[in-house]
């Protein structure tokens, strides 16, 4: 049992950034309708750029321009790719993230090598530190702290700001959206871009607890679908709520059958399906009959 | 003999009470319009009582069988079919084709899998019956969207037709047609209506006050009145919810 | 002459075409990549009844191929060394998976459609990765034989060499396009493209509309189990990697690149198309990931009604009338 803390708090950690994640993810797939498969590249990006970055600026700047460069290349895609294909099937959407998905991928092989690189972790928060109940890591807790504060920010600009309202109408509605006159094409860009950026901003955060290899975004992109799932489409806390679901299952069934662990929250999606199909908390039944 | 009952149906969507406590009775046989207002709650009643929405409070009894809640196939079973106000048709496929898969629906060879679509003499015949009636005999091949906006919307109708409804709901039937083209509509609802009941939302008031039995008057999602043409004509409420009254 | 009419039907030119090709592939020694296009056909096609004409977007079919691969590897293992078994085991088993998924999946649309057969592809890559005991884990199931043909226990035909495997495959794939064939222009056919087209209306015509949305799912599950198993059959094993999601997306970029969306035998096309650029890219370059990548991109953005749509070729489907041919948008017709 004196692994139980440990993994319990991995687990919280976990879900925090899986939230994160999911949450970019989420809103692409809220108000735009596209399944964003190159979010797992987007986060391997974030994850190098920063790698390179860091070398020329530090740490902190690091920390804040390589998940710009993300949301910009977030931008981009938007502008030039997805923009072509809305309103047509879905799977067009799903296509073509997933071949850049693929490309990016192999960018980054190409750039930066198939080997495996450590992001090291700042100074300052690295080494254990005492919580009381456990010793634990000083980056992980740096890291829950991290997201907790990304999640807040966003949440603050979901709803607080005019910008923030009109992206949680296009959550719900985008034709409603459509009707009240705002730029509907500003407004898809802009959340792509913001998926993106924190998408990069995950990865450059979780690098020092991952390694970094050029494959490092596929092993993310299936949580953000499980976790939108569970957690429901539309929905800020079910992101968050499923992203804490997705870690815990993940981190916990480590302690009771480590093999199956990836497939715990494969179960739990299942379970969700069968008594509350549209996810715990969400709303958009558009999706359904 | 009442065909179809609504009793105090309500539906909502967040805040907006779309119906609230709709109760009227159809007679079988009979040519019943309804109209109102833009925003009077009229498609979503249509909604209600044939099951794309399920009514908060109240029930829709068809044939004094309670139908609330029945999904949208199973009341087109019993014999309530309906046609859309915004073109619903299908347009990669012909006319005919369109015909042809409302007919095999009601004859229930669907799930047939190895003979071609076209070897069914008696599809066939019903199919070939319905667009003589609607008059589309002459384009039933061709591609449905190089079809006239007047013979896209006799199809829509056709469409449902096809079906052979005990109980037809048509939505604004003459939706975007030029008066020309109404007398069509009108004489069309007439004919049909010596073999089946007829529940019909319209806005052009010469055809409703022709061709109704009765009225019924919705506004702000509540009946306001319900009777024969004459009465309603003389109701004061009704001229009200109507600037410019009806005449 | 009738007979010359029948001649250029594009279901014979299609069967002709892979009845003569071991004249020129045998020489050149692509036996094996041949018999996995044509398996790759039968899965193509099969998924198409899905994508294209009932208008599903799965991403997880590769979940059938595996499985059909595994259920074979295992029917030969622990009930009979044989054949025909095992196949009709990959058939039905995957029909029954299909069948219990499918629940999960006929009352939904669109993109959440897609997210969940995702979903589910990648359980199941997983439980095929871990469970060693049965599938062999990361190593996969080996052992599968070419055990001959047994035809009622009256004469045996073997399959062990590349050409008669060859001919086995091929009968297979001719049946298997035969009877989709019938289907699509058959009532249940025209029930599946009706719902492609506008399912709210469907219902209103009185279609159960989730039953055959579920149908449909069995049928392109079937096709995908049997078409898994023929490939375990060709490389005499069964892996987990053929149902990871990115195994899935290959059989649709096959369908989209052929121009499958809107033409019966696009997935003819893409299977030959992607097989060859596969082949191709990889022997150039060890960086092929990225031409993969980037050709999915460049087809979706100008080419995505594929090559037949892109030629205008006629849509030989349930609508001989029709020539439109921009794949259909799945539109959210909900209420009015």
């Amino acid at each position: 049992m004196t692994e139980l803390l440990p993994q319990l708090f991995n687990g919280l950690v976990l879900g925090l950034l899986f939230g994160v994640m999911a949450l970019g993810f989420m809103l692409i797939l809220s108000v735009m309708e596209v399944i964003n498969f190159s979010h797992g590249a987007l986060f391997a990006l974030g994850a190098y750029f920063a790698l390179s970055l860091q070398k020329f600026v530090g740490y902190w700047p690091a920390l804040i321009l390589a998940p710009i460069f993300v949301g910009l290349l977030g931008l981009a895609i938007e502008r030039f790719g997805i923009r072509r294909v809305y309103g047509k099937d879905p799977l067009f959407g799903l296509l073509l993230t997933l071949g850049l998905a693929m490309a990016f991928e192999e960018i980054i092989r190409i750039i930066w090598g198939k080997a495996g690189y450590s992001l090291a972790p700042p100074t300052f928060v690295s080494g254990p530190i005492n919580l009381g109940i456990l010793w634990y890591s000083k980056y992980l807790v740096f890291l829950a702290v991290l997201s907790m504060v990304l999640l807040f920010l966003v949440w603050l600009f979901l709803e607080k700001t005019p910008y923030g309202s009109i992206i949680k109408a296009g959550v719900s509605d985008s034709e409603m959206v459509l009707a009240l006159g705002k730029n509907l094409g500003k407004l898809r860009t802009l959340v792509f871009g913001l998926g993106a950026f924190l998408a990069g901003i995950a990865g450059v955060i979780a690098g020092p607890m991952w390694s970094l290899k050029p494959t490092m975004g596929t092993e993310v992109i299936m949580p953000s679908f499980v976790v939108v799932v569970i957690g429901g489409i539309g929905s800020f806390w079910g992101a968050v709520i499923g992203g804490l679901i997705v870690g815990l299952s993940k981190s916990l069934s480590i302690l009771i059958y480590p093999r199956m662990s990836e497939l715990s929250m494969y179960f739990i999606m299942a379970i969700v399906l069968v008594l509350r199909p549209r996810g715990i908390m969400g709303e958009k039944s558009l999706l359904e009959e | 003999m009442s065909i179809l009952e609504a009793v105090g149906i309500s539906k909502h969507f967040g805040g907006l009470m779309a119906n609230d406590n709709v109760s009227f009775m159809v007679e079988e046989g009979k040519i019943t319009s309804i109209i109102g207002p833009n925003g009077a709650g009229k498609t979503t009643l249509f909604n209600l009582l044939t099951g794309l929405y399920r009514p908060d409070k109240g029930q829709v009894i068809f044939d004094g069988q309670d139908i609330s809640g029945w999904p949208i196939h199973k009341i087109v079973n019993l014999g309530i079919v309906r046609s859309f106000q915004v073109l619903n048709i299908f347009n990669e496929i012909s006319p005919a084709e369109n015909i042809r898969l409302a007919v095999q629906s009601r004859k229930k060879r669907s799930l047939n899998f190895f003979r071609p679509t076209t070897g069914f003499a008696d599809i066939n015949q019903e199919t070939d019956a319905v667009l003589d009636e609607i008059g589309l005999t002459a384009v039933k091949d061709l591609p449905t969207k190089t079809l006239s906006y007047g013979d896209k919307r006799v199809l829509e109708i056709g469409i449902a037709m096809a079906s052979k409804p005990r109980l037809l709901l048509m939505d604004e039937p003459t939706s975007g047609l030029p008066t020309s083209e109404t007398e069509r509509i009108k004489k069309f609802i007439k004919k049909i209506s010596t073999r089946l009941t007829v529940l019909v939302i319209e806005h052009d008031m010469d055809i409703v006050l022709t061709i109704s039995d009765v009225i019924i008057v919705l506004h702000q999602g509540r009946v306001i009145a319900q009777g024969a043409p004459a009465e309603i004509k003389a109701n004061d409420e009704v001229q009200e919810a109507y600037l410019g009254g009806i005449d | 002459m009738a007979v010359l009419r029948y001649l250029r039907h594009p279901l014979f030119l299609t069967l002709a075409v892979f009845f003569i090709a071991p004249v020129v592939v045998m020489p050149l020694g692509g036996m094996s990549l041949a018999i996995e296009v044509m398996i790759w056909v039968i899965f193509a096609m099969g998924f198409n009844i899905l994508l294209g004409y009932t208008g599903l977007p799965s991403f997880g079919h590769g979940l059938f191929f595996g499985s059909g691969a595994y259920l074979f590897g295992l029917i030969q293992h622990y009930v009979i060394k044989g054949i025909w078994i095992p196949l009709a085991g990959s058939f039905l088993g995957c029909g029954v998976i299909a069948a219990v998924l499918a629940v999960f999946m006929a009352k939904k649309r669109g993109i959440y459609h897609a997210l969940l057969t995702i979903a589910f592809t990648q359980m199941f890559f997983f439980i095929a990765f871990q469970w060693d005991a049965v599938t062999g884990g990361e190593n996969g199931l080996m052992g599968i034989e070419r055990y001959p043909l047994t035809f009622f226990g009256l004469f045996d035909v073997g399959i062990e060499s590349s050409l008669a495997l060859y001919y086995f495959v091929f009968a297979i794939m001719g049946v298997s396009i035969v009877v989709l064939w019938k289907l699509i222009h058959s009532p249940l056919g025209s029930v599946f493209y009706a719902i492609k087209q506008n399912e709210l209306r469907a219902k209103y015509l009185g279609y159960n509309t989730p039953f055959f949305k579920w149908l449909s799912w069995i049928i392109s599950g079937v096709f995908g189990g049997l078409a898994g198993a023929l490939h375990a059959l060709l490389t005499h094993g069964a892996f987990a990697d053929s149902i990871h999601w990115t195994r899935s997306g290959d059989v649709v970029m096959m369908v989209i690149i052929g121009g499958g969306l809107t033409n019966f035998f696009g997935p003819v096309l893409g299977a030959i198309i992607f097989i060859a650029l596969r082949d191709i890219f990889s022997t150039i370059t060890e960086h092929w990931y990225l031409f993969y990548g980037l050709l999915i991109v460049l087809i979706i953005l100008f080419m995505p009604e594929g090559i037949f749509g892109y030629l205008k070729v006629g849509k030989s489907g349930a609508q001989e009338s029709t020539k439109e041919l921009e794949p259909v948008s799945l539109e959210y017709k909900g209420a009015e």
